[in-house]
Formats: structure tokens, sequence, C-alpha cells
């Protein structure tokens, strides 16, 4: 018997624990790029066009839970809890560090000091494109960690 | 009992009435449609933020402040979570992320 790579073994017993049809399954795989750009899309243009860093981390998270939906709890065991943690962490601390900043130029904390460029445009809007992204990390990070956590205790334990 | 609650509820009706009219009210003398700081914050958005979005602008900029509370909202609900659910973390890290 031909030995598969192990990639293709993984994917496969994927494929047979799913909880939907093979019509779902395809349908999430072929949409992940355009709804990752989406949400990304959305966390980035927060300054420019409705949207922002909040309802674009929550696309983000949509995108997953699609996954799980279509693929069942395997498919989203992938993701190490730490590494959410992190992500999170690094989302607040960043913010504060943003705010900080206007107090190191000498204004007073969360001054937009780095305004500037053409409105209308990516780069402009100052520390709102960056608190954007700040915070579409953060929410995308936290909330996939409560609904990971919270999906573990709807699996039967051992 | 029921007397009682239909006051209370009439009560009720009646402040929310009179707050709202006087909410309304307020905004209407300043002139305008848009009453107070939604004038400043139309007016001045683009000029002194270089963003064309004004919700952005008032949740990054003007009001960052409050954004950190909300955030610290989310960051409380994780900590919140990982710390009551700590049992099937500890599951999920013995099971293995494959």
């Amino acid at each position: 018997m031909q030995q598969l790579p192990r990639r293709r073994v993984q994917r496969q017993q994927v494929e047979r624990q799913a909880e939907m049809t093979v019509i779902v399954r395809t349908i999430v795989r072929a949409l992940l790029p355009t709804l990752l750009a989406f949400g990304i899309y959305i966390v980035t243009y927060g300054h420019l066009t409705p949207g922002g860093g909040f309802q674009g981390g929550m696309i983000i998270v949509g995108t997953v839970m699609s996954f799980y939906l279509a693929y069942g709890y395997n498919i989203v065991r992938q993701f190490h809890e730490e590494d959410l943690d992190l992500a999170e962490h690094i989302g607040a601390l960043s913010y504060l560090f943003t705010g900080l900043l206007g107090v190191v130029a000498g204004t007073w904390f969360l001054t937009n000091i780095i305004r500037g460029g053409t409105p209308g445009t990516l780069l402009s809007g100052g520390i709102i494109l960056v608190l954007n992204f700040v915070v579409g990390l953060k929410v995308a990070s936290g909330t996939l960690l409560v609904l990971l956590i919270l999906l573990e205790s709807l699996q039967k334990g051992e | 009992m029921y007397v009682f609650r239909g006051i209370l509820l009439l009560l009720t009706l009646w402040f929310l009435a009179v707050a709202l009219l006087l909410a309304f009210g307020e905004s209407k003398s300043t002139g305008g449609p848009l009453g107070g700081v939604a004038q400043v914050y139309n007016a001045q958005t683009v000029a002194e933020t270089t963003s064309t979005n004004v919700v952005a602008a008032i949740n990054f900029d003007w009001r960052a402040y409050d954004t950190i509370g909300e955030a610290s909202i989310l960051l409380t609900a994780v900590t919140g979570v990982t710390a009551l659910m700590r049992r099937y973390i500890e599951r999920r890290r013995e099971t293995g992320a494959t």
C-alpha cells in the first residue's frame, strides 16, 4: 500500500469526522480567503469606511466559527490557547503604549499626535489606524479564545 | 398590587417622556437638526483627524479613553471565562492540539 503524506492523512481524518455534507464543506473552504480578506479590510479601512476594529475582528472570528460548523470540533482544536492569550495581551498593551506616545510627545494621553496624510487615503488618521488594528487583533483573539473554551466545555469528557 | 404597578409604570413613562422632551428641546434650541457637539463633530472631523469615518474618529480619537474601557470589558470577560472554565482549558491541553 502506498504511503500517503502525513498532511493528507490528517486531512482525510478531518474529512471523516466532518459534521456537514461535502457541499457545505467545499463552500466554506472556498469562502475562506474572501471572508478573511473582508475581515482584514474592515479592520484596516476602519478610519475611511464604516467598520473598525471591533467589527472586523468579529468577522474574522465568524470565519473560524463557520469552519467549526462545517468541519466539526477537531478543526478548531489546532489553535493553541496560549497564542490567543498572548495576542490578546499584546493588543491591550499596544493600545496603552499608543496612548502613552501622546504623553511622550508632551501632550495628553491618547492624543492623536501622528495625524497627517491626505484624508481619504489609507495612510491617514494617525492613531485611529493603529488603534483599529490593535483593537481588531484583541477582539479577534479574545473572542476566539472564549469561544474555543466554551466549545471545549460542550465536548463529552473522556 | 396591580394598581401600584400601573401607577409605577405611568410614573416611569412620564419621567421618560419628560426626559426625552427636555433632550430634544435642548437640541432644537441650538439651531439646526444637529445640536450641540454633533455639529462640531460633523464640521471638524476631516480637518482635525484626517479620517473620513466620523464614528471611528469619535471612537478612537476624541473618545479613545472610553474605548480603553470598552476594550477592558472584553479583557475582563476573557479573564473571567479562563478563570471559571480552567477545567476545560486543562482538558483541552491534555487531549492536545493536533
